[in-house]
């Protein structure tokens, strides 16, 4: 358990209560509630918004260096705890930094990035699986679970994993022709009934199940089947990866597209807060994570 | 003694509050749960009960009714396990010891039970009523055994007419805590408001003996319930933060008790508020706290509920519990105490709204006031201020779909005119209303 102290009154203050024993003020989490981390090669927020009381999103970034290049490969896992399962922030806490860890180690070893992915969630599925014990969180919670997408950038290629409805994005620079494309495809109850054209869009749209997701990791997720996809880009551009946070204001490829400022490519910090500032400014009703990893071809080398 | 209950509730709140202000309602559901893997049919450790019957003269009028209470005694005997501490008073003017016949509590077993039962036959009533006196012996033999779950019965047939009324308060101050006492009275010369002050000083159930030969098993139902109780002195535990005030703490079911004032500080925050004994069973509290407010988009704590109970050498130990508390969005989190939070916005649209739970229970307590209002301007005399009263309350019995007090409302309700036949109201029935204006029904857990 760690602690903090109250910002009103200087008491001590025991996390996970976050409420002052003094004078019940409710201390932030500093450590999730606004994470802001930039490694260079790639840029990421994750924002606890404005509805929610804790972050249950996670965001873990890394950068292989790979000689001779002077541009290192760039790793981006975010994940999304599930909140009607026990301790969400955990799950997803655990899955990001083990799945980060899996690919840097992979990758170091040659593995190509699509193996690496592979192991990776398989690796961070494992990890919230073990949070798993009798009991926990009481009759009402199921074990813990969280989704994930990892993003990596090499000078060449994109590959993107998944398991859940977090996402991404290749969003190309503007003026190179190319056109945005959503990298990945929802594991939920509205991707699956859409898929099948049982319901039109408008009434999926409505059902309560809409957002429910149809895979993650955890203990009571099944067999694992990571979704792996791997492109090469013919021009710069960068990938975004984010959770429903953001998303379910911005749903489509085009209107992210839009929303992304031109700098993304120099500035992924700065695109990302203005990403993270868009949900925020339409309501921030969940939590927001977004990485932005630019893609650079024929630059300075 | 350990714990053999689980207690798990629910918290119900409008967190949002407008800029500025500073009461926060809160109900909180509590269910409580004897351990499974205890037998079913072990006595609880170190029961204690006394009986408490009324042998004033007036029992002798009609003659029926010291028999039947004879009767009524005779089965709560026969329902007490074996190793259950036990003693019977008969109160007059004055108390003494039907059985045994010092000041002691025995051990039931059949040979005691029976002894018991023939003293209690021999008993002739005469003299006058002092229930202060009564429960003040109560208190002296159950004091014996501080460890046991202590509870008394008593039945009365009259007002109490033979002692002081601080005689009464003072001996409810020396016995509150130590002892839960269920009451009952026989015939209407006896006063509800009197024994509903007992009951709730003590905590226990204030009813009315309508049929002689009802009795019986109603006490046997007490006596039943008693037995059945796991865990003794139990006291909520509230924690506020500093500056705020406690403006209420009331139990809103399964019957109406407003335990404000009964508050003990257990700490420079934290303050006790006694329950009484729990079995399997059920209750909801209604609680108002007064914050400082905050600033807009500030969050506070408003308070914090746990159970304690009387641990080894005294100690507070924590009840085993948990509470569901469901977030604006649906989602829910458990916790080991019950927290009330206060989230200051300048939303109207969050902050005007009035959680059902919580209103449904402000209902409930005005209903009963209402009630309560108008049998005592009715007694007064006020018949008009009475029809007031009484037709507020049969709109709020609508509203908080209330079925029993609508039902008893609407026997002396006449729809052709809009007014109530107080006059022809009988003292039984204007005694009934009276007693079921307490009485609620427990709120809905979903």
């Amino acid at each position: 358990m760690t602690s903090g102290f109250c910002r009103a009154c200087g008491e001590r203050v025991e996390y996970p209560d976050r409420y002052c024993q003094k004078c019940g003020v409710w201390v932030p989490d500093l450590r999730r509630d606004r994470v802001e981390l930039d490694v260079g090669v790639a840029a990421g927020i994750s924002d606890r918004g404005l509805r929610h009381h804790r972050n249950e999103d996670a965001l873990a970034l890394r950068e292989v260096c790979q000689e001779p290049a002077d541009r290192g490969v760039a790793v981006a896992i975010v994940c999304d705890g599930v909140s009607s399962s026990a301790y969400p922030a955990q799950a997803s806490e655990t899955a990001a930094e083990v799945a980060a860890n899996t690919l840097v180690t992979a990758l170091r070893t040659d593995d190509g990035p699509a193996t690496a992915t592979r192991e990776a969630i398989h690796a961070a599925g494992r990890a919230v699986a073990e949070l798993a014990h009798p009991g926990l969180g009481g009759a009402d919670h199921t074990a813990p679970a969280c989704t994930v997408v990892s993003a990596i950038v090499t000078l060449d290629t994109v590959t993107v994993g998944w398991v859940g409805d977090s996402r991404a994005y290749w969003i190309p620079q503007a003026g190179t022709g190319a056109t945005p494309a959503r990298l990945t495809s929802d594991d939920s109850w509205l991707a699956q009934v859409l898929a099948a054209g049982t319901l039109t869009p408008a009434q999926a749209a409505t059902d309560r199940r809409a957002h429910a997701i149809t895979a993650w990791l955890g203990q009571d997720a099944g067999q694992l089947n990571p979704h792996i996809v791997t492109i090469e880009p013919k021009g710069s551009g960068v990938v975004v990866v984010c959770t429903d946070g953001l998303w379910n204001y911005l749903d489509s490829v085009e209107e992210l597209a839009a929303a992304l400022p031109a700098q993304a490519l120099k500035a992924p910090l700065d695109a990302a807060r203005s990403l993270v500032e868009i949900a925020l400014h339409c309501g921030g009703r969940d939590n927001i994570t977004v990485a932005v990893l630019p893609f650079v071809t024929g630059g300075p080398s | 003694m350990t714990s053999t209950v689980g207690f798990r509730g629910a918290v119900y709140q409008n967190l949002y509050l407008a800029s500025g202000a500073r009461e926060v309602h809160a109900v909180i559901t509590v269910d409580a749960h004897a351990d499974p893997s205890a037998p079913a049919d072990t006595p609880a450790p170190g029961a204690a009960e006394v009986l408490i019957l009324d042998c004033s003269a007036s029992m002798n009028f009609p003659a029926e009714k010291i028999t039947k209470a004879k009767e009524a005694a005779c089965a709560a005997i026969d329902e007490l396990r074996d190793g259950v501490r036990f003693a019977l008073i008969a109160g007059s003017n004055g108390a003494r010891m039907v059985w045994p016949a010092q000041r002691r509590m025995v051990l039931a077993d059949p040979w005691t039970r029976a002894e018991a039962k023939d003293a209690l036959r021999r008993l002739v009533p005469g003299g006058g009523t002092t229930i202060g006196a009564w429960l003040r012996l109560a208190g002296q033999l159950l004091g014996e055994h501080p460890a046991a779950i202590r509870h008394a019965i008593l039945l009365t047939d009259g007002r109490n007419e033979h002692e002081a009324p601080e005689q009464l308060s003072a001996a409810l101050a020396e016995c509150a805590g130590t002892f839960s006492c269920d009451c009952r009275g026989a015939g209407t010369d006896w006063s509800v408001a009197e024994l509903r002050m007992i009951t709730s000083a003590l905590g226990g159930t204030v009813d009315m003996v309508l049929e002689p030969a009802g009795l019986a098993e109603d006490f046997r139902a007490m006596m039943s319930t008693s037995m059945r109780k796991a865990i003794a002195e139990v006291n909520l535990r509230l924690w506020t933060p500093v500056g705020a005030t406690t403006r209420f703490v009331k139990q809103t079911a399964p019957t109406l008790v407003d335990l404000t004032d009964r508050r003990v500080d257990s700490g420079p925050l934290t303050g006790d508020y006694p329950t009484g004994s729990w079995g399997s069973e059920s209750r909801d509290y209604h609680l108002c706290v007064e914050l400082e407010p905050g600033d807009v988009g500030e969050e506070k704590l408003a308070c914090r509920v746990g159970f304690v109970y009387s641990g080894a050498e005294g100690s507070a130990q924590s009840v085993q519990q948990e509470y569901r508390h469901t977030e604006p969005d649906g989602r829910t989190n458990n916790f080991s105490s019950a927290r009330v939070r206060a989230l200051w916005t300048d939303d109207l649209a969050q902050s005007t709204v009035i959680n059902d739970k919580v209103a449904v229970v402000t209902g409930r307590a005005e209903l009963a006031k209402a009630v309560q209002d108008g049998l005592t301007a009715h007694q007064d005399g006020r018949s008009e201020l009475a029809a007031d009263c009484l037709s507020r309350a049969r709109k709020l019995a609508e509203q908080v779909n209330d079925e029993n007090l609508l039902d008893r409302l609407d026997q002396i309700y006449d729809p052709d005119t809009g007014t109530f036949r107080l006059h022809r109201m009988s003292a039984q029935e204007e005694m009934r209303l009276d007693i079921e204006s307490t009485k609620t029904t427990l709120l809905g857990r979903g």
